[in-house]
């Protein structure tokens, strides 16, 4: 007993997790993303990593830590679907991969547990990430990770979390300077043991393709082959919105994208993400390419201040990244029997002035500190 | 002869290579009725009026009288701040769309390059000027890429519609010189076989350019002296912009990221007599804040950084920074260096407020907004004329749908000297980039 009151002042002293056999979350506004809404008033009850009951009123159990979120928003941790974290300390730095000669290359691989960026992204409420390598100029980019930001050794929890490729200019470039090869090299690459292996587990199959004519053409192709497709970037995705939510393809959305930087994203908007939703099409977000450092909460914000309703936009960076990663039945939402990634924000979540004062992964609430915290507090004087 | 009245003459801004075609456009007045204003003098005035006329701000009060012609404007539940102002951008710079044949827009012949002017590359049709000026952008530094150690001359612009790069140029606005240190000039020239290939051949080579540029001063401060007579020294571009520099007349705004980096070259600075305007990137200012505040240099920085990006020297990088060295007496810019970052500075300023905020530095947004209007607008010496509201100086203003720290406030309109730039509810009444005309797949060309 004693030397595990020992554990727990220790842990808590070296700013490591704090474990506790049950957690009570009160009367905090919760935003579930479940079947029960949003609750205006209500709690969370966490035991051994899951929740057990979400509701207005939940007796606080004997000897639960009770975390009071009253006048505080709930939502269920922010799940990335295309994260860099664990890649950064690197002398060849693996987010920034260009080779992409090896189809089956594997980021679980690269990802160091050790990273200060987990707990950076933690801080800004990010519990999931698919960890992605940044795709190169070859038609199939490596296999992403997913991870659950704990920083621990067992960070990854699915190695095989998807396939990664390459389409439009940049796709075209490395096969050869052309798009007409396009459909040739995608049949070509199907008899590739990474797409087999993602076609026969069903793992979503990302796709980097921005034109609205590329899409167009790779949905009926991925259809007929079996994908489970996924649009990543898709700046003129809402041109052809109702094909995809036809196809029931998603849409990993750049909310801010809305410059031709490449000729392929002559119709980016700022207007892409609400009207994929409107027509239907799931929706998740990423960082537009060259943009400096918007977190996810401010690219959702930018997002419902362009038209997208703002529980969609809360959807966006969780349930709607696990359903399609197919997590969607444990993760992205707040339900009794899921696994408890609970963020306590201290304002509206998808604010600029708003920052996470909870976050909880599995049930255990994190250290808040990071690399950056400590700098601060150092210099801050 | 000329040449010398030309640069060390009150008339250095008539050398300007070239001068300004800008004119004010006539327009509308206009009175904005209970209104927010943050007027970026640090103070919040609420249930405000505010009147334009010609052009400038005429009136700001509790309930002015009605003008004759003037269009009335509801502006109930709205925000007004001055027109935001970015000091640094690459608008113009980068061709939109790249293609392997023609991309960004940097001299890369050498890593010191001050005889160039990114005013003599600048593609005016880039519809990022657009896209700028539609989150409330109404004045903007275009600076050259970081390979250089001086890169060249920048240019201020208002990003107005024009063919011309000329009628783009904010009239009277100093010049300024981009600078660069640390890992980005040694790692492209190094990587070309060149020098530098460490940061202290950068240094050295910086200051055998200043060693250079003092000596162009003296022969042509002895020439003058001596009334002009007899042969004048040979004029050299790249000299000239130097000694400009030394003169006080063009700012340095140098790319820096790390506390020694930005330490050593305030030394430089003290050694040949010139003042850094600012340090651009700047991730480790709140090292040093007091040490800038000391030597009247600005930190241009970023709300967030993700690290991510290739620079080893940004990774000490706090969203606290900002707020720190506010609070330590360094004057600070809220800068974009991207075209989507430029988009919603106001969003950038409300970041960096609130982690400073959590960290417990109490920063109001009356003085935060002077991050991205009038502390900007000093440091690029534009501050008799724009930069905050203020009755006689231009109308550059913006009007919010709502408090302009949020994340859902958009740009209703926006105003340059007066005249109508972004109009949200009629997007298409405003001219944007002839680049976009034609285009199916882009529904609006604003």
């Amino acid at each position: 007993m004693k030397a595990r009151v020992m554990v727990f002042v220790l842990a808590v002293l070296l700013g490591g997790p704090v474990v506790a056999d049950s957690l009570l979350i009160q009367n905090g506004r919760i935003h579930t993303q479940g079947p029960a809404g949003v609750i205006e008033r209500g709690s969370i009850l966490i035991e051994n990593g899951r929740i057990r009951a979400v509701g207005a009123t939940i007796p606080v159990p004997a000897g639960a830590q009770v975390i009071d979120a009253t006048n505080r928003i709930v939502t269920p941790g922010f799940f990335d679907p295309l994260s860099v974290v664990g890649l950064i300390e690197s002398v060849e730095d693996e987010a920034n991969d260009a080779s992409g000669a090896a189809s089956a290359d594997e980021i679980a691989d690269a990802v160091n547990f050790n990273s200060p960026s987990v707990a950076i992204d933690r801080r800004q409420g990010v519990t999931r990430a698919v960890v992605t390598p940044r795709l190169g100029k070859s038609l199939i980019g490596g296999v992403s990770a997913l991870v659950r930001l704990t920083g621990a050794p067992d960070m990854v929890f699915e190695r095989h979390a998807s396939l990664n490729l390459l389409l439009g200019e940049a796709g075209a470039t490395g096969a050869g300077g052309s798009r007409a090869g396009t459909l040739a090299r995608l049949q070509a690459a199907s008899a590739d043991a990474s797409i087999k292996d993602a076609v026969a587990r069903k793992v979503p199959i990302v796709v980097a393709v921005d034109r609205e004519a590329d899409i167009r053409l790779l949905i009926p192709f991925a259809r007929e082959h079996g994908w489970n497709l996924i649009v990543a970037g898709g700046a003129e995705a809402w041109r052809a919105a109702s094909v995809l939510a036809q196809a029931k393809v998603p849409v990993i959305v750049r909310p801010t994208e809305n410059l031709p930087n490449r000729w392929e994203l002559m119709g980016a908007t700022l207007a892409n993400a609400a009207r994929l939703n409107a027509a239907g099409v799931r929706i998740a977000f990423a960082q537009a390419e060259g943009d400096i450092a918007p977190p996810l909460s401010q690219l959702a914000g930018v997002a419902v201040a362009h038209g997208l309703p703002w529980e969609q936009g809360l959807a966006a960076v969780t349930s709607n990244p696990a359903r399609m990663w197919g997590v969607a039945d444990r993760l992205g939402s707040l339900q009794v029997g899921y696994v408890a990634d609970v963020v306590v924000w201290d304002g509206d979540p998808l604010e600029t002035t708003s920052a996470p004062v909870t976050v909880i992964i599995e049930g255990i609430v994190t250290s808040l500190t990071s690399r950056q915290t400590e700098l601060r507090d150092r210099y801050l004087k | 002869m000329l040449t010398g009245l030309i640069l060390f003459g009150a008339s250095l801004v008539s050398a300007q290579p070239y001068a300004s075609t800008y004119v004010v456009p006539q327009s509308q007045p206009v009175i904005y009725r209970h209104a927010s204003i943050l007027t970026g003098t640090g103070q919040l005035l609420r249930d405000h009026d505010l009147l334009i006329r010609e052009g400038r701000i005429s009136a700001i009060g509790p309930q002015l009288p009605a003008v004759a012609g003037a269009r009335e404007v509801d502006a109930r539940g709205r925000w007004l701040t001055p027109g935001l102002i970015d000091v640094h951008v690459h608008a113009g710079v980068q061709l939109r769309p790249a293609t392997t044949a023609a991309n960004h827009e940097i001299e890369l012949s050498d890593p010191v390059v001050p005889q160039v002017a990114i005013e003599h590359g600048l593609w005016t049709q880039d519809p990022a000027f657009a896209a700028s000026r539609a989150g409330g952008v109404t004045s903007m530094q275009v600076l050259t890429g970081s390979p250089g150690l001086f890169g060249g001359r920048s240019v201020v612009i208002k990003p107005v519609h024009s063919a011309t790069v000329q009628g783009m140029k904010f009239p009277g606005a100093p010049y300024g010189l981009k600078m660069a240190c640390g890992e980005t000039p040694k790692r492209i020239y190094g990587m070309r076989g060149m020098a530098p290939t460490s940061r202290m051949g950068e240094v050295a080579m910086d200051r055998q350019a200043w060693i250079a540029a003092a000596k162009y001063r003296a022969a042509w401060d002895e020439y003058r002296k001596a009334g002009s007579k007899g042969e004048a020294p040979d004029r050299d571009l790249g000299l000239e912009t130097l000694a400009g520099v030394l003169a006080g007349e063009i700012r340095v705004h140098m790319h820096c990221y790390r506390s020694d980096d930005m330490a050593t070259m305030l030394d430089v600075a003290q050694e040949f007599g010139f003042r850094i305007g600012a340090f651009h990137h700047a991730t480790d200012a709140y090292k040093i804040a007091g040490l800038l505040a000391a030597r009247g240099t600005c930190a241009a920085v970023w709300a967030d950084w993700n690290g991510a990006t290739g620079h080893r020297e940004s990774y000490d990088f706090v969203p606290e920074n900002a707020a720190i060295s506010d609070s330590k007496g360094a004057c600070v810019v809220m800068h974009s260096d991207s075209e989507f970052e430029g988009q919603r500075l106001n969003q950038s300023a409300a970041r960096a407020m609130a982690a400073g905020r959590r960290a417990g530095i109490d920063i109001s947004p009356e003085h935060a907004i002077q991050w991205v209007t009038l502390n900007a607008a000093t440091l690029l010496g534009i501050e008799k004329q724009t930069g905050s509201l203020e009755v006689g100086k231009a109308a550059d203003v913006v009007l919010w749908s709502r408090d302009p720290f949020s994340v859902y406030a958009l740009a209703d309109e926006v105003l340059i000297d007066g005249a109508t730039v972004v109009d949200r509810a009629h997007p298409d009444s405003v001219r944007g980039s002839d680049f976009l005309l034609g285009q199916p797949a882009v529904e609006s060309k604003q």
